[in-house]
C-alpha cells in the first residue's frame, strides 16, 4: 500500500523534464484533473507532441487516475487521435457528399501522385501527411481540402500540380 | 463621421477564397485615400452565397459585391466611394436572366429567403458582443429572468410550435418540460454542435456568425429547466467556430451575461465547451453525452431518455445549434409572431445548406412549406453547366434521395419522411445526370460503415455487408438476386440497429432502389453505368478524327497503355491494360477521348496493324503482344 502511494506521488511531473509535459500539466490543471476531461487533455497532448506516444498515454492515465486501457480505448475510438507520428501539416482531403459528387476522389489521387505518398502516409521530409476527412463543412467550395485552419476550395485535378508547387510552399 | 460600412464576409467559404487578403487591401486603400475615418470595415459571419465569395456588402445602400479580390480594390474604392456609383463589374447577375443586381434585397437569392435564425449572420461582427447587444442581443435573457417564471418560458416555447432542428422534429417545449419536471437534481443543458452530416454546414454558419445567440438561447433554456450548467459539444473540424465560441463565452462572462447572479436575479449559469475528436456517431445524443464524459462515444439504448437519465446520470436536455439559436428570437418577438411563418404542422423557418451540383451553393433560410423547387431553382439558381437535375439528397447519410417528380413537395418533416427521406439537420446535396445513384448510395454506406461505432451487430456487420453488395454492383460483378438481398438486409439493419445511425443508414439504399431501380439494373444486367461514373464499367477510346497526335494522353497514362499508331500522327488505347482512370480524358485539349459505358456490347475501334512506342517511352512487353 505504501509503495503505491509513493509511485503516485512520483507521477506528478514527467521524469524527462520535457517542457511540453509542464504545458500539458497546465491543461490538466485547468480541468482540475477531472477524468471526464480526457478527450480535451488528449487534444492538448496531440497538439504539443504531434502524436500520442505510449509514454504520453501512460502519463495522462496517471494524471487523470484512469486505467491505461480506458485511455487507449478512447484514443482508438476517435478518428482525430493518432498513435503514430504524422507530418508537421495534415493535408485533409474532404470526402463529404458535396465533394464526392464534385470529384474529391480525383483530387486525392492527384495529390497522392504529386506528393509521392499514399493516403495515411507522410512525406520524407516529415512536412506533410495526406488524409481524407469525412466533411470539413466547406461544401459550398467543393471539392475542398484543409491544411490546419486553411481551407482551399473549388479544386480541379489539373489545378493540383500548381497547388503543390505554389500553395504548399507556404508551409515550412 | 462614419458614412459607410463595408461588411466583408468572413465565413469559412469566403475566407478560403481570399476574404482576408481583400480586407487587408481595402484597409490599405482606404487609408491611402484618407477615407479610413469615414468608412468602416466589419468582418461578419457567413452571408450565404458561398459560391460567389469573397462577398462584400456596402451599407447604407446595401450594394452587394461578389468575387471581390484584392486586385479589384482600387477600382472599387474609386467608383463606389469617390464617384458614388456601384462598381458594375463586381455586381452579381441573376442566374437565368443575366440581369445585373444592384442591391442585396433585389437579389433573388436573398429576396426569397426569410432570415430569422440567420438574422445577424453577415450583419454583425461575431467577435464583438456589443454588436450582438445592439441587435437586441441578450434582451430575451433579461426578459425571462426579470419578468417570466420558468413555466411561462416553457409555455411560450410550446406555443411557438418550435420543433427540434437536429432532424427528428420533436417539439422543443415538450422536451424542455420533461427535463424541467424531473425532481432529480442537478439538471444540464447541452448544445449539439457536432454537425457531422457530410454536405451540411448550417450550424457552422451560426456558430461562426452569431455565437452569442446560442449562448443566450442556452441560458434561457437553463433558466426554464432549472439547469445551472451547460455544455456546447462542438466538432474539432470547425476550428474557426471553436475560436469564435471561446471569444463569445469569454465576453459574455466579462459582461456578467454568464456566470453568477445574471441580471441580479440570483440565477447562475455556467457554460463550457467540449471539443469532439472526429466521430460521426457522437451526433447521436446518448453517444454525445458519453463523449462529454470523456469516454468512447457509443450510444445507449433509449429509454432512459436524456430527460430521465442523461449526462452523469442526471436529467439533461440536448438541442441542436439551430434550435437554441431560435429560442431568444421567439422570446423576444413572442410565440404568435413566430407562428406566422411556416405551415400549420410546422412553424418557423429552417436553414438549408445547398451543395453539390447547384449554381448558388451556400446557405438559405426559408419558411417551412417552401417547395423543393423554389429552394433549388429560385434561390439555388438551378443546375450549372446546362445539366439536368436528377435528385436531391436531404438529411445526409441518414436521409434519402428525392427525384425530380417530387420537386413541388413543400418542405416539412412529414412530407420528406413520406418520400422515404428525412429533414435531417438541413443538408441538401443536389445531383445531376452525371451522378451515378448506385455509386451515390455506395458512398453513404461506406461512410456509415466506417462510422459505425461497432456496438451492435446489425449496424456493424449489416452496413459492411450492404457495402459489399453495392461494391459488387458498381464493379459489374453482381447478379440479379443481389438486389433482393440488398433490400432485405437494408430493412433488417433499419429495424434492428440500436441507434439512429444504424436505423437510418439504409435510407440512401432504399430510396435509390425505389426511385432509380433502372440504374441498378443497368449495372447488374447490362454491366453499364448510365452516368459513366463507376470505373470498372467504363471504356475510354480515342476519336480518330479529333486526335492531332500531340502525345499528351500517352504521357499521362499511368499504365502506359496508349500507343502511337504506326506511321500516323494518331494515338490508340489498348483496352486490356486500361484502368479507366480518366487521366487521358482530362489531359486531352482536343476532346479526342471518348468516355463510354456500353456494357458487354462494347466493341473497341479496330486495332491498327502497327503500334509504336510514344516518344520517350522505354519498350515494355505490351507492345509486342
Amino acid at each position: 500500500m505504501m509503495e503505491l502511494q509513493t509511485i503516485r506521488s512520483v507521477v506528478t511531473s514527467h521524469p524527462s523534464g520535457d517542457a511540453r509535459f509542464a504545458s500539458l500539466d497546465d491543461t490538466i490543471a485547468h480541468y482540475k484533473a477531472e477524468p471526464t476531461a480526457l478527450i480535451q487533455v488528449l487534444h492538448a497532448a496531440q497538439q504539443l507532441f504531434g502524436y500520442l506516444s505510449p509514454d504520453v498515454l501512460r502519463y495522462i492515465a496517471g494524471k487523470l487516475k484512469l486505467p491505461l486501457a480506458q485511455v487507449y480505448g478512447v484514443v482508438t475510438f476517435y478518428h482525430l487521435f493518432t498513435l503514430v507520428p504524422r507530418g508537421k501539416y495534415q493535408i485533409m482531403v474532404c470526402r463529404g457528399t458535396a465533394c464526392h459528387v464534385r470529384g474529391a476522389q480525383l483530387i486525392l489521387e492527384r495529390l497522392s501522385q504529386q506528393l509521392g505518398i499514399k493516403e495515411g502516409e507522410t512525406t520524407k521530409d516529415n512536412l506533410f501527411s495526406l488524409h481524407s476527412a469525412r466533411c470539413i463543412g466547406a461544401c459550398a467550395m467543393a471539392p475542398a481540402i484543409a491544411i490546419g485552419d486553411d481551407v482551399y476550395g473549388k479544386l480541379t485535378p489539373d489545378k493540383v500540380p500548381k497547388f503543390c508547387q505554389k500553395d504548399l510552399k507556404k508551409y515550412t | 463621421m462614419i458614412r459607410a460600412h463595408c461588411l466583408i464576409c468572413a465565413g469559412a467559404g469566403c475566407i478560403s477564397s481570399g476574404a482576408h487578403a481583400l480586407k487587408e487591401a481595402l484597409t490599405a486603400e482606404l487609408k491611402q485615400r484618407g477615407l479610413d475615418n469615414e468608412i468602416r470595415i466589419v468582418e461578419t459571419g457567413c452571408m450565404g452565397p458561398c459560391d460567389l465569395g469573397p462577398v462584400m456588402l456596402v451599407h447604407p445602400e446595401g450594394t452587394f459585391y461578389q468575387k471581390v479580390t484584392a486586385l479589384d480594390v482600387p477600382k472599387l474604392v474609386e467608383e463606389h466611394f469617390i464617384k458614388g456609383r456601384p462598381y458594375q463589374p463586381l455586381l452579381p447577375k441573376e442566374a437565368p436572366t443575366g440581369a445585373v443586381v444592384n442591391t442585396q434585397r433585389d437579389f433573388t437569392f436573398f429576396a426569397k429567403q426569410q432570415k430569422i435564425v440567420l438574422e445577424n449572420c453577415g450583419l454583425i461582427d461575431p467577435e464583438n458582443i456589443h454588436e450582438y447587444i445592439a441587435r437586441d442581443g441578450y434582451a430575451a435573457l433579461g426578459k425571462v429572468l426579470t419578468s417570466m417564471k420558468p413555466e411561462e418560458v416553457i409555455a411560450e416555447i410550446k406555443a411557438s410550435g418550435l420543433r427540434g432542428r437536429g432532424g427528428a422534429g420533436f417539439p422543443t417545449g415538450v422536451k424542455w418540460e420533461l427535463t424541467a419536471k424531473n425532481p432529480v437534481k442537478p439538471h444540464y443543458v447541452i448544445c449539439n454542435a457536432d454537425e457531422g452530416d457530410p454536405g451540411a454546414f448550417m450550424n457552422r454558419a451560426v456558430l461562426e456568425g452569431d455565437p452569442h445567440k446560442i449562448i443566450e438561447g442556452m441560458a434561457i433554456g437553463g433558466y426554464a429547466m432549472g439547469a445551472n450548467n451547460g455544455y456546447i459539444y462542438i466538432r474539432a473540424e470547425y476550428p474557426l467556430a471553436v475560436k469564435r465560441l471561446q471569444i463569445a463565452i469569454q465576453q459574455a462572462y466579462e459582461l456578467g451575461l454568464l456566470g453568477k447572479n445574471l441580471f441580479e436575479t440570483g440565477f447562475d449559469f455556467d457554460l463550457e465547451l467540449r471539443i469532439g475528436a472526429g466521430a460521426f456517431v457522437c451526433g447521436e445524443e446518448t453517444a454525445l453525452m458519453r463523449s462529454i464524459e470523456g469516454r468512447r462515444g457509443q450510444p445507449q439504448p433509449r429509454p432512459p431518455f436524456p430527460a430521465q437519465r442523461g449526462l452523469w446520470g442526471k436529467p439533461t436536455n440536448i438541442n441542436n445549434v439551430e434550435t437554441w439559436a431560435t429560442v431568444p428570437i421567439i422570446i423576444r418577438n413572442g410565440a404568435s409572431w413566430y407562428g406566422q411563418f411556416g405551415t400549420a404542422r410546422t412553424k418557423g423557418t429552417k436553414v438549408f445548406a445547398l451543395a453539390g451540383k447547384i449554381r448558388n451553393t451556400g446557405l438559405a433560410e426559408v419558411p417551412f412549406g417552401t417547395t423543393l423547387r423554389e429552394l433549388i431553382f429560385d434561390i439555388g439558381g438551378g443546375i450549372p453547366n446546362g445539366k439536368k437535375f436528377k435528385a436531391v439528397q436531404t438529411g445526409g447519410p441518414s436521409g434519402g434521395v428525392i427525384p425530380a417528380q417530387y420537386l413541388d413537395t413543400p418542405i416539412e418533416y412529414e412530407t420528406l419522411q413520406a418520400l422515404g427521406s428525412i429533414m435531417g439537420s438541413g443538408g441538401m446535396v443536389v445531383v445531376d445526370e452525371d451522378t451515378c445513384m448506385v455509386d451515390f448510395a455506395r458512398f453513404f454506406l461506406e461512410f456509415c460503415c466506417d462510422e459505425s461505432c461497432g456496438k451492435c451487430p446489425p449496424c456493424r456487420v449489416g452496413t459492411r455487408q450492404l457495402l459489399n453488395i453495392l461494391e459488387r454492383i458498381c464493379s459489374g460483378e453482381a447478379e440479379l438476386e443481389d438486389l433482393d438481398r440488398l433490400e432485405e438486409l437494408a430493412l433488417m439493419v433499419k429495424d434492428a440497429s440500436l441507434c439512429g445511425l444504424g436505423q437510418t443508414a439504409p435510407n440512401p439504399v432504399l430510396t435509390t432502389l425505389k426511385y432509380f431501380r433502372d440504374e441498378y439494373l443497368a449495372h447488374i444486367v447490362e454491366k453499364r453505368c448510365p452516368a459513366r461514373v463507376c470505373r470498372d464499367l467504363l471504356q475510354f477510346t480515342i476519336i480518330e478524327e479529333k486526335c492531332v497526335g500531340c502525345s499528351v494522353c500517352a504521357r499521362v497514362c499511368p499504365v502506359e497503355t496508349i500507343f502511337k499508331v504506326g506511321g500516323q500522327k494518331k494515338y490508340y488505347i489498348v483496352q486490356d491494360k486500361c484502368i479507366h482512370c480518366g487521366a487521358c480524358l482530362e489531359a486531352c485539349k482536343f476532346q479526342a477521348i471518348n468516355k463510354t459505358s456500353e456494357g458487354e456490347g462494347f466493341i473497341p475501334p479496330p486495332r491498327p496493324a502497327v503500334l509504336e512506342l510514344p516518344p520517350g517511352r522505354k519498350p515494355t512487353a505490351v507492345v509486342t503482344s
